[in-house]
């Protein structure tokens, strides 16, 4: 099928939003990141992992799993530079970026932001964000906001946005300031507009062979399995890590529901 | 429970996704009518042989029962039974464990995943030497999953079988979970801060496992057992029926490995 108009899925691993990408519809382009890429169900046009090397290299932090799929993946993945190690490697066009945007701000505190500024100068009519919700308690309470700018930017520009019903960015909260924000007999503010309590940040459980999540090991086993796993890398022949998930403590027992990019 | 193992030949030559007739290692114990599985590291596919055309080769229907063609190496190993034979080792694997068995496919065989009730995972091996519950094995790594007591000599991928078995038997190992694992005996046992080794002497039958404290454990680190845990304190236990020649404790498993021995390779 021939696309006429283009039609860009930008995906992550918030498991909820996740849900509704539009896998089966040849239209859309898909582009993910890659450390999400066990979340993904169907295929994925380009990567992204716009992180500096020192974090795809880290011992400890992926194991040797990531970098020998980097090693042997073909589809094409946005970095900082073309890295040797990296065959499918493209290099992001940051001051191309950076230039052709020089009138909005440089607000770039996340990869959404830079994938839809790159989805912009290609001339995207169509963008979706599936799986990124940035709604958990860790740094992706800091990123949210760049998320929305960079959604304001693409539909002040005519870009159609499709956001799934899970996902809350551009509509938390949802009633009017003013109009609806405050309870008409107490006068006092609506619950929609009181102080969130966020979800801790969730690990990430990529799809596994059962869908019973793992068992949390005790409190002192589990800060030997980090401080073993960080100083000894797993070797390729010995049975896979990078499936390998600690939940934290509030999370045990509870399977994934949230989390971001 | 333990399940006695298919016979099984190798591939001769190359296998194309596209190839109806190649050759095996032996014909010996393959008939028309039966299946012929790759499994393990390799993928699944089941075959189904049509013809013998001489010894040394088969014909077959290529991905059957759900599964689908693969290319495998010169050498790939050939599980060989029939449909009868592949339910009765899925009856007897499945025997043993508890928990939500989920979906599983017709072909159970070595190298399979299970993830029981409790979030503890299993893999499937197939021994070369007798076990009994708690003893540490080692997997090959040739991507058949075939499973002896550790030693101290050997490196790979290691687990913890949960029932008795022998010689060409399959087992469940357990890799990831809280489960009792089995040790020879020690002078002064380790406790929950203690390592674990693979055995440096044999015991009858051999439990593979060495629990020692941090100052007892060899000044080589590679002897010792990453992602293997001790969760309490080393007790005197029973290795067989008969006798109480070792010991045990509980462990946590976390996909346990064990590194090249540095002192003797």
């Amino acid at each position: 099928m021939a696309r006429t108009v283009r039609k860009v899925a930008l995906c992550g691993s918030h498991s909820l939003s996740l849900m509704d990408a539009p896998w089966d519809d040849p239209s859309w382009e898909f582009w993910g990141h890659s450390s999400a890429r066990g979340f993904y169900r169907g295929r994925i046009d380009r990567y992204f992992d716009l992180h500096p090397k020192s974090c795809w290299t880290r011992a400890g932090k992926l194991s040797a799993a990531y970098p020998n799929w980097l090693a042997k993946n073909t589809v094409p993945i946005y970095m900082q530079k073309r890295f040797d190690e990296v065959p499918a490697a493209v290099e992001y066009p940051k001051g191309r970026i950076l230039t052709e945007f020089g009138d909005c701000r440089p607000y770039f505190t996340n990869h959404v932001a830079w994938m839809i500024a790159l989805a912009l100068t290609e001339g995207v009519a169509t963008l979706g964000l599936f799986g990124i919700n940035y709604s958990s308690e860790s740094e992706y309470q800091r990123q949210r906001g760049s998320a929305e700018y960079w959604l304001g930017i693409a539909s002040g520009r005519g870009v159609r946005v499709v956001l799934p019903e899970q996902c809350t960015l551009l509509r938390d909260p949802a009633p009017l300031y003013g109009y609806d924000s405050h309870d008409e007999v107490t006068g006092l503010l609506k619950a929609e507009y009181k102080p969130r309590i966020v979800k801790p940040e969730a690990k990430k459980v990529p799809a596994y062979e059962a869908n019973v999540p793992l068992a949390q090991p005790p409190e002192h086993i589990r800060r030997f399995i980090e401080r073993e796993e960080a100083e000894n890398p797993r070797p390729e022949w010995a049975m896979p890590g990078a499936s390998i998930v600690l939940l934290p403590d509030d999370q045990i027992g509870i399977q994934r529901t949230d989390g971001g990019v | 429970m333990a399940v006695n193992v298919l016979n099984t030949t190798t591939l001769s030559e190359a296998l194309s996704k596209d190839a109806i007739e190649f050759a095996v290692a032996s014909t010996t114990n393959i008939s028309v009518g039966q299946y012929l599985v790759i499994s393990g590291t390799a993928g699944l596919e089941a075959m189904k042989v049509q013809a013998i055309p001489v010894s040394g080769r088969v014909g077959v229907i290529r991905g059957q029962g759900g599964t689908r063609a693969l290319a495998a190496a010169n050498g790939t190993r050939l599980y060989i039974g029939s449909p009868a034979d592949y339910q009765g080792v899925k009856d007897g694997v499945l025997a043993g464990v508890n928990g939500n068995p989920g979906n599983f496919g017709d072909y159970l065989l070595p190298g399979l995943r299970y993830r029981d009730g409790a979030g503890n995972e299993y893999v499937l091996v197939e021994l070369t030497a007798t076990v009994v519950p708690g003893t540490g094995v080692l997997f090959s790594k040739d991507g058949n999953f075939t499973a002896a007591p550790l030693t101290s000599a050997g490196f790979g991928s290691v687990g913890v079988v949960i029932e008795d078995g022998t010689s060409d038997q399959y087992v469940w190992a357990q890799v990831y979970g809280a489960c009792r694992a089995k040790f020879v005996g020690g002078s002064s046992l380790a406790t929950s801060t203690g390592v674990v080794q693979g055995a440096s002497s044999v015991s009858t039958p051999a439990v593979g496992l060495l629990a020692q404290t941090t100052s007892q454990a060899s000044s080589n680190d590679a002897l010792i057992i990453l992602g293997m845990y001790l969760s309490s304190a080393v007790t005197t236990a029973t290795t067989s029926a008969t006798s109480e020649t070792g010991f045990a404790a509980n462990v946590w498993l976390h996909y346990p490995f064990l590194r090249r021995n540095t002192a003797t390779s």
